[in-house]
């Protein structure tokens, strides 16, 4: 059973997005505090405490245990998580449908989500490459 | 096909869902009110009077073009105002039928009756017509004949005593419910005969609590008797919804039948049960008695829809019943539980509101000083239902696991305050979730989530278990 890694490109988006996240959040603390009050600095802790929590330790150890596969018995099986850690079974005969998402920033990295839905339960693959989504298909048996 | 047009009281519908268009008068009524003039209002009084003439106009057209036909095949739906469309539904897809006849439908001969398939919307059924009564009684009867080629073979009957009726609505009444149909009641009332009476009813209410607050602060006991009168409310409304329940199954289908002055019958595929939940509360595990309820598409949608295969009984009856009624269903002893030391993972979420609230009562006892009574009475109030929950909690470790047989899966769980055993077939299960957090990876736990078959994911959900044998069992994994 072969395990399928997410594209590489995907470390560099989340923390594009975090960066995004980052900004909104220095601009919302300036905004409805006093600069270098001391809330201020409380509010600025946390969120530069949470974005190099994220930056340098979650999502790098979120893209190494992030893996998907499908295995004899047509079960595919997405591993992920990194506080909780997860382990997903979906019955391929059981997905109804895939849908592709896109972010603007995932549209310019060529980068998609899969939503998988199956009658009662989802699945969702971040960060395939735009150009592996044909194989992602076979490989569940939908193309 | 031979379409058919639906009941005239359908224009009724179409009127109620077109009162937003009384906005328009609504409107104009304010603007001649602000411009502050009656003889204004009164000059433009044709224009509300044609609003109300296009909404009348609207719901006869939306009848007359709305069509239906059923046969053999399935159930075929045409019509619409601006939007023309066409759904046809055939036989082999649909999960369940419902009929509903209310008692202010009856007079005219009416009923509502629904067909739902396993997919749409949970939240809408995916036909929905309001036809004659002999004509939608027929209907059932045709799909029922249908899906039971042959005769359907022996036609096994359950019809359970009063007693366990009454258990079952005390066991699906809720205070709120009650309180709300209730105070809608009451207000509506004061609509129609006039403020007076709603405030003479207000103010005699005021006046029995406190004669009968019997020492406690009459704020607190006016609470505790609304919640009380909500439930008491909600268990009439529950009875007479049950009353006459009976439960019919033949080769293929079941039939759900129930109430007296609205009645319901719904008709399900049996190979359409997604699962079926055996709940008991804490009460109701110390008396021993088991309620069951099937889920299908379509079961449930409307809160007023009976959900319940048997409404109660014993270990006993409930096997019975399972062998007669529902064979496809066997239950399987469990065989995976959590070990000793995840007791811990099962009360840890009851125990901040048993910590929490009396620390937070005797804090505003002490600061409060003039509302020492009340908050003594309310914090009391709501640590019942946080110590009934940790009790809840404690009963799931001792009980909850996961069990297998040919058939299916059985899950052990508790959710909030309520016990249920629930059995899964095998082609029902969709996805299989297994979580760990940080210290279950250290002890090779996990909690085990299953997901069935359903229009919206509802997952079931075991904690603390063994992750290899999880595996194993669910048949997943490495």
């Amino acid at each position: 059973m072969q395990e399928n890694k997410v594209s590489k490109k995907s470390i560099t988006f989340w923390r594009i997005r975090l960066y995004i996240s980052a900004f909104v959040c220095a601009v919302t603390v300036s905004l409805l505090t006093e600069p270098f009050s001391l809330w201020w600095y409380v509010f600025t802790a946390i969120w530069c405490a949470a974005f190099l929590f994220l930056y340098f330790f979650y999502y790098p150890l979120k893209y190494r245990r992030l893996s998907y596969s499908v295995d004899e018995n047509g079960l595919l099986r997405l591993n992920d998580g990194v506080i909780y850690k997860y382990e997903k079974y979906i019955n391929i005969k059981n997905i109804q449908y895939v849908n592709f998402v896109q972010s603007p920033v995932q549209r310019l990295m060529k980068l998609c989500g899969a939503d998988i839905i199956a009658a009662g339960g989802r699945i969702y693959i971040p960060c395939l490459d735009t150009d592996s989504r044909q194989e992602f298909l076979r490989l569940i048996g939908r193309s | 096909m031979e379409y058919k047009r639906m009941h005239p009281i359908y224009i009724l519908e179409g009127v109620y869902k077109l009162i937003p268009l009384l906005v328009f008068p609504l409107l104009r009524g304010f603007a001649a009110a602000l411009k502050g003039g009656m003889y204004l209002w009164l000059s433009g009084t044709w224009m509300d009077i044609s609003a109300v003439l296009v909404i009348a106009l609207l719901a006869i057209l939306r009848w007359r073009m709305t069509e239906y036909a059923c046969d053999g095949a399935g159930i075929s739906v045409r019509g619409g105002l601006f939007k023309r469309n066409n759904k046809v539904i055939p036989l082999s897809e649909i999960c369940s039928i419902s009929c509903e006849s209310p008692w202010f439908y009856r007079p005219f001969s009416a009923t509502r009756i629904r067909f739902d398939t396993l997919g749409g919307t949970n939240r809408r059924a995916d036909i929905s017509l309001t036809i004659d009564t002999d004509t939608a009684h027929n209907i059932m009867a045709s799909v029922q004949k249908s899906l039971n080629p042959d005769g359907g073979g022996i036609v096994r009957r359950y019809s359970p005593r009063l007693l366990y009726i009454m258990i079952i609505s005390a066991f699906l009444s809720n205070s709120f419910a009650g309180v709300a149909f209730a105070s809608t009641f009451v207000t509506k009332l004061g609509s129609v005969a006039g403020k007076e009476l709603e405030t003479q009813f207000f103010g005699t209410f005021n006046n029995i609590v406190r004669l009968i607050s019997f020492g406690i602060p009459p704020v607190a006991a006016a609470i505790a008797y609304i919640m009380l009168g909500g439930w008491i409310i909600g268990f009439v409304l529950n009875l007479i919804r049950h009353q006459g329940f009976t439960l019919c199954r033949d080769k293929n289908t079941l039939l759900i039948k129930g109430g007296k002055v609205t009645p319901r019958a719904t008709l399900l595929k049996a190979d359409q049960i997604n699962f079926i939940t055996i709940k008991q509360g804490l009460f109701t595990k110390l008396m021993g008695i088991y309620t069951v309820f099937g889920y299908c598409a379509g079961l449930g949608k409307k809160k007023e829809d009976i959900t319940t295969l048997t409404p109660a009984g014993n270990k006993g009856e409930i096997k019975k019943n399972f062998r007669m009624l529902l064979p496809e269903f066997e239950r399987a002893d469990i065989t995976l539980s959590p070990n000793a030391w995840a007791l811990f993972r099962f009360i840890g979420d009851p125990l901040w509101p048993c910590a929490l609230l009396p620390a937070a009562t005797a804090y505003l006892m002490k600061h409060f000083k003039s509302w020492e009574e009340l908050v003594l009475f309310i914090g009391f109030m709501t640590c019942i239902p946080a110590y009934w929950w940790l009790a809840v909690r404690i009963t799931d470790f001792a009980t909850s696991g996961i069990g297998i047989n040919d058939s299916g899966v059985t899950l052990k769980y508790s959710k909030f305050l309520q016990l249920n055993t629930v059995i899964i077939p095998w082609n029902k299960i969709v996805s299989v979730s297994l979580r760990q957090s940080v210290f279950q990876r250290l002890d090779k736990k996990c909690d085990v989530i299953v997901y069935t078959r359903a229009e919206a994911p509802d997952g079931h959900r075991v904690r603390n278990v063994d992750i290899d044998k999880a595996r194993m069992l669910l048949k997943v994994g490495k």
